[in-house]
């Protein structure tokens, strides 16, 4: 990237943090019943998507993607960002509060992780019949929503940690 | 048993605040305060609550900007009726 691109980019960068962080537009998605609300129904479709794509296809698929996409969209919202933005756009609190979010969110992907790893190798022992010519067999909407699950939790757990620890006070 | 052993375990230990009584007395908004010290306005109501404890350069610059030394704005006691801390 030539410098003055990055310039441009960081000074965008810049504008945007300075928006968020003295937006009043959104406040209805600050408020601690509304941060609980997204965080749930984020969590709800990050389980649901693989089921969704499996047992509902391919369009409903696409829909839940995109709905959990809006809800990450709205969530990031609901925090101003500060999961996202890089250190020199926040203050000291919140960089405090954002580098615990994110050392909860590591551990909290770490144990989705191993917990799917975990079962997915218990089922392939158990449900192997020749130790042999164990394989896999995944469908396309299979792998579609293992890979939308894991993207939607990798990209919204920090910012779900982050509206369950931190509250708007008023102005 | 932890205690002898050195490093004690990690406590949450308050931070008395008197920031509130003072930047009202000095006739500032949370939000003049927060960008006159570079922090964002709620910073300045978890201050204010107690519910932060601030660095010690934050601690400095809020004690400059509000003309007060930095004792009679955050204590580890709380503080007075007077404004002083016990």
């Amino acid at each position: 990237m030539s410098t003055s691109r990055k310039e441009k980019n960081e000074q965008l960068v810049a504008e945007r943090a300075e928006r968020l962080m003295s937006d009043t537009k959104f406040q209805a998605l600050r408020t601690r019943g509304a941060r609980l609300a997204l965080s749930a129904l984020m969590v709800a479709l990050i389980v649901a998507l693989p089921f969704i794509w499996v047992f509902a296809g391919l369009i409903p698929g696409v829909i839940a993607v995109i709905a959990a996409a809006l809800v990450w969209w709205m969530l990031r919202l609901s925090v101003r960002l500060v999961a996202d933005l890089p250190e020199q756009y926040l203050d000291e609190r919140q960089t405090e509060l954002r580098n615990r979010a994110y050392v909860e969110s590591y551990r909290w992907f770490a144990g989705v992780v191993v917990l799917l790893s975990s079962a997915g190798l218990a089922a392939f022992i158990v449900l192997g019949e020749n130790p042999d010519t164990w394989e896999i067999t995944l469908s396309y909407n299979a792998v579609m929503g293992l890979f939308w699950m894991l993207e939607a939790a990798a990209l919204s757990i920090p910012s779900i940690v982050y509206a369950l620890r931190d509250r708007e006070l008023p102005r | 048993m932890l205690l002898s052993m050195g490093r004690k375990p990690k406590s949450e230990e308050p931070v008395y605040s008197r920031l509130e009584a003072v930047r009202v007395d000095r006739g500032i908004t949370r939000q003049e305060l927060a960008d006159a010290v570079d922090v964002h306005y709620q910073t300045i109501g978890y201050l204010e609550r107690g519910e932060y404890s601030p660095s010690l350069a934050l601690a400095l610059r809020i004690a400059l900007e509000l003309a007060t030394p930095v004792g009679d704005l955050f204590s580890l006691t709380p503080f007075t009726n007077s404004g002083s801390p016990e």
